[in-house]
């Protein structure tokens, strides 16, 4: 691929944004709370203590995040965009949001869009484990991820407060070898 | 809020400024991997009233001789869903028994549920054995799930175990405290 902040394959077109997020499209704002909540420091017992120092020691230059506007290749239309952060500084494990305009919303186009991004983080970035954090109540994009071979993984009860309500937080998470293995199913 | 100290039997916690904390053993690391979140805590800060702390921070203490024995924490706090995090600081060198660590844990609950009206308490463990998840269990938490190979240390991963605790269930085993 000639430029490295291109990402393409098919119909779907990921570009990626400098990290400071100056040349975020309209109306997708910076990081909003519900991409993070799922992301969490490990209790400092049982050997969290070295593990962090560990990575502290290894703090390196690595973006935090990865940010790219989601374009269709035909038309340049922006469809949406998405989020690929590192979870912890020196660990191969990254959070993935992703935002998609109204009329990007099938389960055709989010699939693909969902493919792509696993397929920027895995290769492109070299995770080795992707996770999403979502709402009880997004069982849209619940079976969305599913379909693409997300597991859940954790739900938290009652850890989400959205139209004065309580709901439970899910995070589903995809292994590298997972995806891989999926890809060759696919390709069967 | 004025936070007072808390007073088990073996153990207590004093509240920490943040300068104090600075100094605490164990909580360098604690600071470090905080930093993450900033961007969340920011979110938090800009949302919640004056009153409503993002974080409370103590030291726990040995009650005879004043021993500072680690640290222990409820951040990230989530006014909207009543929810926090709760983080325990070992010191480097002392080592700190399951019974002070239980009656710390159980200080906290009793601060996050009944003085901050807390309706959640979450806690991550990384990749630990049955028993450390059973202690834990014992105090009211519940298994909530497992995050795979989210760490790596060595070449190996490291797993993320979630636990949770309501409000709910912690009334009800205080209400019938186990023997």
């Amino acid at each position: 691929m000639d430029n490295p902040n291109i990402h393409e394959v098919g119909s779907i077109r990921l570009r990626q944004l400098d990290v400071a997020g100056k040349s975020l499209p309209e109306p997708f704002p910076p990081t909003g709370l519900h991409n993070i909540t799922g992301i969490t420091d490990p209790c400092l017992e049982t050997g969290g203590a070295d593990l962090l120092k560990d990575s502290a020691g290894k703090v390196a230059e690595q973006p935090s995040t990865y940010q790219f506007s989601v374009l269709d290749t035909e038309t340049g239309a922006v469809l949406g965009m998405v989020r690929i952060g590192r979870l912890f500084s020196a660990h191969p494990a990254a959070w993935l949001s992703i935002n998609l305009m109204e009329d990007a919303r099938s389960p055709e186009r989010a699939g693909a869009i969902i493919g792509q991004a696993l397929r920027v983080a895995f290769i492109d970035l070299g995770f080795h484990r992707v996770c999403v954090n979502l709402p009880s109540y997004r069982e849209t994009e619940i079976a969305w991820y599913e379909e693409a071979g997300f597991l859940r993984e954790t739900q938290r009860r009652q850890a989400v407060c959205h139209d004065d309500r309580l709901y439970d937080d899910l995070i589903y998470g995809i292994l590298r070898y997972e995806w891989q293995k999926k890809q060759q199913e696919v390709g069967a | 809020m004025k936070t007072q100290i808390l007073e088990g039997r073996s153990v207590k916690l004093v509240p920490l400024a943040v300068s104090d904390r600075q100094t605490m053993p164990g909580n360098q690391v604690q600071m470090k991997a905080a930093g993450w979140r900033k961007g969340m805590h920011a979110a938090l800060r800009s949302s919640r009233k004056p009153q409503e702390p993002s974080e409370a921070c103590f030291s726990m203490c040995t009650t005879d001789d004043n021993m500072v024995i680690g640290t222990i924490t409820l951040n990230g706090l989530d006014w909207s869903a009543r929810s926090g995090w709760l983080g325990i600081g070992r010191g480097d060198a002392i080592s700190m028994g399951k019974t002070c660590r239980t009656e710390a844990t159980q200080l906290m609950l009793h601060y996050a549920f009944k003085r901050l009206g807390l309706n959640r308490v979450n806690l991550n463990l990384v990749s630990c054995d049955e028993r450390e998840i059973h202690s834990f269990e014992e105090m009211g938490f519940k298994y909530e799930g497992t995050q795979r190979e989210v760490l790596m240390r060595e070449d190996e991963h490291l797993d993320i175990i979630d636990l949770g605790i309501l409000r709910s269930d912690w009334e009800l085993l205080n209400r019938f405290p186990m023997e």
